[in-house]
């Protein structure tokens, strides 16, 4: 061996890696062009290293076997360039391949372009190589020139037509000229003895691999696997040892003494510490030239991808997100963007610095929300600025991108739904962002898709856990736990609860449906919330009361803050101009620690107290509790209010009553006198005026519902058949009817609909019982019987008062509130209730 | 960055899909794209001053509200306010405004305000369009830097003045002659100058009007080359270069045994033609050339709106210049026709386009006057989804020879006014001559009187007219002078004819009546005459 072997090992060790870094790698068509290179690579330069070490089975063997590689390295060559310029060229191809294997199987007959080389022995016992070239190896370089001069057309062309292509044709022209430069040395005295064509072979291809590394066609973490280094380690080890082992046998046997007898041992063990010693270079070298940031790369994934698995929570993902694109991503700004509650827009929620401007926002409508919906990967904004989306961007939309100095976008998708979206801004010093990076961040956004995924059913089921489902208030549960903490809290400042109960709510479901009543609940939960704000806790504390807890509050800002919301909900109803909403009205009651209340249990039960005082006293009213006592807070209207209201209704009511009066001149006298009975009855067991008043109105109105009965029925003078007696009993859903479409005299309905109602539970049209009637309809009913046995009708004599009197007597517990009935009967009789 | 720069950074599939990429768009996509930036422009427009002008407190959500609400217009209604340019009534800062003649307007020229995002769209579509003009299929294009354009366009302020100007920013080409100078010669003088400058430096692109092109083809064919010759001192090599072309382009004619044409002397890459009448024209170009005309359809109004594509079978539109309605040809006459949308034409149909301009622009469903036909919804062979059209004329009111003038009756009462002819009616309509040049054509009936006391004949009519529509129109007197053809012809009808043709008939349209009307009129004559022939033979 002469003293450039050497440089054979390097070149074969190199292709030899290169080859088996590559059969790992996807086999894609050019991938496969370049193994067959490495191959003739592999063949030529193998071939001849044996050759010159005279392994068996001969010199003329390794000899035509390192010929066969060089023979076909040109078409191997050209179909590479062919497979790397994308070309679908066959015919000329197939040409090179035979001409190549034609000239070696020539040369393999008849020698005629090149023997074998003649074995000279030299002095010192090297050995030298001797080569009879003639005239015809000019015939050889002329094939091979020719299929490289068709191989650089072939780069021209598509060089010309593309001239991005052209940059990655680049290291490919390098490669052949310095191949070509390696074989013209080889003439030339100053490289005798050098084998300077396998040094440009080794160029070539590194240049042919820096190439395809370009073009992103494989992963080098994936090519360079440990089994590989291994492999190559003890390819290149046997190499060597085979050459030096001689020398060192006789140095160990030699100069050694008495070590010599374990020559044997000795080689064996340095051969496997220069094994190791070869694979821990060629990984560091490797680490050092490609893989380490890769692996780096593949290190904080892997870190991210566990911190994020460990977190349930979406804004911490987020975060995590921005964590790791900032310490993978040399960028200036990167922003995540999340829909906002309506889902109209995405929003900034995330950005590397809290000063960062926030005020960017995507539509949903936006063009490059539907390209990352559509492609699932991020795109870089010129490449998005190229496509066919951007066309219908707005001009708004392109100034926020550009403001923000954007110039990446990848998509958070989870569930095929877009979660959220990253945006990284320009990097520094006007770099540009790399395939690694744009990989990098698909790679995150798969990673992190399931965990958004997880977090989001986690958060979801969360919020369910601790919201009300229709109004997104706290729940009752979540509210005591909350109620709980916060005491714990302030326990050396202040806390106040504040519970609010919506007025006659069971009434409103039942005149405007559940609906309705669902719609009004959310509308009260909202003005509550706002109110609120961020000062406190608002939960549904049961289905008509929502309860407040406000942390540092005292009783003065409580009670303030309540009615403001008590106000807010009274003129709830001409919010929506395109909503007509009833009006209602809440009754609220305050406690606060640590003025009137010590405990959790103390202050809830003094809130309730506080709330059915303000019940008991004509609701709509907020009260305090204060240590024992219930004050009135605000009385949100007062009585001389509410006999201008009523005063404001008289005139719907007489224009209802003059309405009845023109179709039915009897029922008109009727509610007149109807009126008067229960009226004096209320009286008469001590209501105050406001009941009264109301049963008044309801008298009045008892009946209004007998405008919609024809008249025939109304005034038949025999029997009713069944038929026309369920229509006459139709008058009081059809009163309600009426009176529902007159908010302001809603109030009245509990009595109307209750007048036919039967104390035992018989009546019309709810069959309630008992004291389920309202009291105002018990009254009506007795009023309306009384009234009715002692008028004339058109089917009917009157009935004298001592008839009437007995009849109420005898149907006492039965029709009648056996209480009212007593009492009534008193007034008829003492002389307070006298015949109309 | 530069398109010059993309095109050294980016491959051709992405150039491609930039600015050509349009057209892989299915109608539907392309009808989101046009939803969606009349969102913008319905915002834009309907909060200016000058929108509401029109939309009168109105403010529609949706497109569909947008064409209940908003009339179709015509210039008359933005008149009073862009051509005082009021930049605070309008949807967005113009950056420059763009004039051109207003064919029977009140004033004579007509402006329009183009905003910065306009403008870059034109940029991008006429980077389109260069592109295409080279192209010879989907995804193939050969534009380079410092390439040679024969401009035989107007400089600005005319909206052919933007073409040199978007195109200089994004790529260095050199326009024959140099916009700088070209804006300070004449016509004649910049295609001289164009010519020359092409000789010696080669031509790679050639854009004008299709009229204009034909005819400084023409005058190529029969250059005089001796003139070049005094030219020997200041250029040599130039004057070299331009010789050795000369005798490579007579050597190329006499191999196929005909007259020199430019196509023996210059290899173009790309061929643009605008304005109308160009269908006249293609097949002789194709002929000088040996490249066949692309057409583009651009406007002072609408911008850059379409172009023609390798295969040169149909127009497309851009999506994102203008949203388009078409009023169909049985709605025209009609004073508020109903419109149909882009993915509503039928192939084979005439519509008359209506343009909303976008991203700011002023002009909201404005009739632009043209009128097209939708020749197919799709075409498999070139592997397009989009409906392609196929320019026909000016809308029938106005006559427009050879994308020079547009003459409307307006105009022609107006140039009767003037001259004193005592014309008693008239109608006029363009027709074409047997080379299938387009010229206009009047049909005259004198005052029976003026056969007494005036010299009455066609020539002396024509000149008459021919003076005062040259006193009325800046862009007539270019017609003769340019393509050396006699833009009118003049027949006198016999006294009464028009008469006889109204009892019978009922009124003819002043401009562009229908052939059928036409030929009515003229057999009105002939009965007459006939009339005549036999009362004289009695009496």
């Amino acid at each position: 061996m002469d003293s450039f072997a050497y440089i054979s090992v390097i070149a074969l060790s190199g292709y030899l890696f290169l080859f088996l870094a590559f059969t790992a790698a996807k086999k894609t068509k050019i991938i496969k062009s370049f193994l067959v290179v490495l191959s003739v690579f592999l063949l030529w330069t193998g071939g001849s290293l044996m050759m010159r070490s005279q392994m068996w089975p001969g010199l003329t063997f390794w000899f035509e076997v390192s010929i066969f590689g060089l023979i076909m390295l040109p078409f191997a060559f050209y179909n590479f360039v062919r497979e790397f310029v994308g070309s679908e060229e066959q015919k000329r191809k197939r040409i090179w391949l035979v001409l190549g294997l034609f000239n070696f199987f020539l040369n393999l007959m008849t020698d005629i372009y090149i023997p074998a080389p003649q074995v000279i022995a030299l002095s010192g016992g090297n050995e030298r190589f001797v080569y009879h070239i003639s005239w015809p190896i000019a015939i050889l370089i002329l094939c091979a020139g020719v299929t490289i001069l068709d191989m650089m057309k072939l780069l021209m062309i598509n060089a010309k037509k593309d001239v991005v292509s052209a940059k990655q044709f680049t290291p490919i022209f390098i490669g052949i000229l310095v191949l070509f430069l390696g074989h013209v040395g080889t003439l030339l005295p100053i490289f005798k003895g050098f084998p300077i064509d396998i040094v440009s072979g080794i160029i070539n291809a590194g240049c042919m691999f820096y190439a395809l590394y370009k073009k992103h066609l494989f992963k080098l973490t994936l090519l360079v696997s440990r089994g590989v280094i291994y492999g190559v380690s003890v390819v290149v080890s046997v190499m060597l040892f085979a050459n030096v082992i001689s020398p060192i046998e006789h140095f160990i046997t030699g100069k050694l003494g008495r070590w010599g007898e374990y020559d044997v041992l000795i080689i064996a063990f340095s051969f496997t510490v220069v094994t190791l010693l070869l694979s821990f270079v060629i990984r560091k070298f490797i680490d050092m030239l490609f893989a380490k940031d890769e692996a780096k790369q593949a290190e904080n994934l892997k870190e991210f991808s566990l911190q994020i698995s460990k977190s349930l929570h979406v804004d911490e993902i987020m975060d995590h997100i921005l964590d790791i694109i900032h310490k993978m991503i040399e960028v200036k700004k990167v922003y995540i963007c999340v829909p906002d509650k309506q889902k109209k827009k995405f929003v900034i929620a995330h950005s590397t610095s809290p000063l960062d401007s926030r005020e960017i926002e995507l539509g949903m409508k936006n063009p490059a929300i539907k390209w990352l919906i559509q492609n699932d990967k991020c795109v870089l904004m010129n490449e998005f600025r190229r496509s066919v989306y951007y066309r219908s961007m707005w001009e708004s939309e392109k100034e926020q991108f550009q403001r923000l100095e954007i110039e990446c976008i990848a998509p958070l998708i989870s569930e095929e739904e877009l979660v959220g979206i990253i945006l990284l801004s320009q990097k520094p010093r006007g770099k540009s962002y790399a395939y690694d990076d744009l990989l990098l961040l698909d790679s995150i956004n798969s990673i992190a898709s399931i965990a958004i995924k997880n977090s989001r059913l986690y958060e979801k089921a969360y919020l369910e856990a601790r919201t009300d489902e229709l109004t997104g208030l706290l729940n009752r549960k979540y509210f005591y736990e909350k109620l709980e903490t916060e005491i714990e809290r302030c326990s050396k400042t202040s806390l106040a609860l504040v519970i609010l109960n919506i007025d006659d709510f069971k009434l409103y479901n039942q005149l405007y449906g559940m609906s309705e009543g669902d719609y009004a609940l959310c509308q009260v939960a909202e003005i509550v919330k706002n109110c609120v704000g961020e000062n406190g806790y608002v939960a549904r504390y049961s289905g008509k009361e929502f309860a407040i807890i406000l942390p540092r509050f005292d009783v003065l800002a409580a009670k303030n803050l309540a009615s403001d919301i008590a106000g807010q909900i009274a003129r709830m109803h001409r919010r929506d101009k395109d909503y007509v909403m009833k009006i209602l009205t809440v009754s609220g009651g305050i406690c606060a620690i640590p003025y009137s209340a010590g405990s959790m249990k103390e202050i809830m039960e003094n809130a309730d107290m506080a709330v059915y005082h303000a019940k008991r006293h004509g609701k709509n009213n907020i009260v305090v509790y204060e240590c024992g006592t219930v004050q009135n807070g605000i009385q949100m209207q007062d009585d001389i209010d509410k006999k201008e209201v009523y005063s404001e209704y008289a005139s719907t009511i007489y224009a209802l009553m003059a309405a009845i009066d023109t179709k039915d001149h009897y029922t008109f006298n009727h509610s007149k006198n109807v009126a008067y009975y229960a009226t004096e009855l209320a009286k008469g067991i001590g209501m105050n005026t406001d009941f009264v008043e109301i049963v008044r109105e309801a008298g009045l109105l008892h009946d209004i519902g007998k405008i919609g009965i024809p008249e025939h029925i109304l005034n038949k003078s025999g029997k009713l058949t069944n038929e026309e007696y369920e229509i006459m009993k139709g008058h009081v859903e059809q009163s309600i009817g009426i009176i529902r479409n007159l908010p302001s005299l809603n109030y009245v309905i509990p009595a109307v609909i209750g007048h036919h109602e039967r104390y035992d539970g018989k009546g019309y049209p709810r069959g309630i019982k008992g004291d389920d009637i309202p009291l105002a309809a018990r009254m009506l009913c007795i009023a309306d019987s009384f009234d009715a046995m002692v008028s004339k009708r058109s089917y009917k004599k009157s009935y004298t008062m001592e008839y009437a009197v007995g009849e109420l007597r005898a149907q006492s517990g039965r029709q009648f509130d056996p209480e009212l009935a007593k009492k009534f009967i008193e007034l008829v009789e003492n002389g307070t209730i006298i015949l109309s | 960055m530069r398109f010059e720069d993309k095109l050294k950074e980016y491959t051709k599939e992405e150039m491609w899909q930039e600015h050509c990429g349009f057209l892989d768009l299915t109608t539907k996509e392309f009808m989101e794209i046009q939803y969606r930036l009349m969102e913008e422009q319905m915002q834009l427009w309907g909060a200016s001053r000058l929108g509401q002008t029109i939309l009168k407190g109105k403010k529609p959500q949706n497109v569909d509200e947008f064409r209940r609400m908003v009339p179709l217009t015509t210039y008359e209604d933005y008149a009073e306010i862009l051509l005082s340019k009021e930049k605070h009534f309008l949807p967005a800062d113009p950056v420059l405004w763009i004039q051109t003649t207003w064919e029977g307007g009140a004033r004579p020229i007509k402006v329009a305000p183009y905003t910065k995002s306009m403008l870059e769209t034109y940029q991008d579509n006429m980077i389109g369009c260069l592109m295409l003009s080279t192209s010879s299929g989907r995804g193939d294009f050969d534009v380079k830097p410092k390439e040679t354009i024969l401009y035989g366009l107007a400089p600005l302020p005319y909206a052919t003045g933007l073409f040199p100007v978007l195109l200089n920013e994004e790529i260095n080409m050199e326009f024959l002659p140099p916009v700088k100078e070209a804006e300070a010669m004449s016509f004649s003088e910049r295609n001289k100058k164009g010519f020359k400058l092409g000789m010696k430096k080669g031509i790679d692109y050639f854009f004008g009007v299709g009229s204009v092109t034909y005819y400084v083809s023409q005058s190529l064919s029969s250059m005089n080359t001796s003139k070049k010759r005094t030219e020997k001192s200041s250029d040599p090599i130039g004057m070299l270069r331009m010789w050795i072309r000369l005798m490579k382009g007579k050597k190329n004619a006499a191999a196929k045994g005909r007259l020199l044409s430019p196509g023996d002397m210059f290899k173009l890459k790309g061929f643009m033609c605008a304005g109308t009448d160009n269908r006249c024209y293609k097949d002789e170009l194709e002929e000088l050339w040996g490249i066949r005309p692309m057409e583009i359809f651009a406007g002072t109004e609408p911008t850059c709106i379409g172009t023609e594509i390798w295969s040169r079978d149909g127009l497309y539109l851009f999506p994102d210049a203008c949203f388009y309605e078409f009023i169909p040809e049985n709605e025209m006459d009609r004073e508020q026709p109903m419109t149909c949308l882009f993915d509503e034409v039928t192939a084979g149909e005439k519509y008359e386009l209506v343009i909303t301009v976008l991203k700011g622009g002023a002009f909201a469903r404005y009739r632009v006057g043209d009128v097209y036909q939708c020749i197919g919804l799709e075409n498999p062979k070139d592997q397009t989804k989009l409906p392609r059209f196929e320019y026909i004329d000016r809308i029938p009111d106005i006559i427009d020879v050879a994308g020079f003038t547009r003459i409307t009756a307006k105009s022609v009462e107006r140039t009767l006014q003037l001259s004193g002819l005592m014309v008693k009616e008239w109608t006029a309509r363009k027709e074409f001559n047997e080379k299938n040049k387009p010229f206009l054509h009047m049909y005259v009936e004198m005052e029976p009187e003026s056969f007494m006391s005036n010299a009455v004949t066609i020539e002396v009519l024509r000149e008459h007219l021919s003076i005062y529509f040259k006193y009325l129109d800046s862009d007539y007197k270019d017609l003769k002078r340019i393509l050396g053809m006699e833009p009118l012809e003049i027949t006198i009808l016999r006294i009464g004819t028009f008469e006889r043709y109204h009892n019978r008939y009922g009124a003819i349209r002043s401009v562009n009546p229908k052939s059928h009307d036409l030929q009515m009129l003229l057999k009105s004559q002939e009965k007459q005459d006939d009339r005549e022939r036999r009362a004289y033979r009695h009496g």
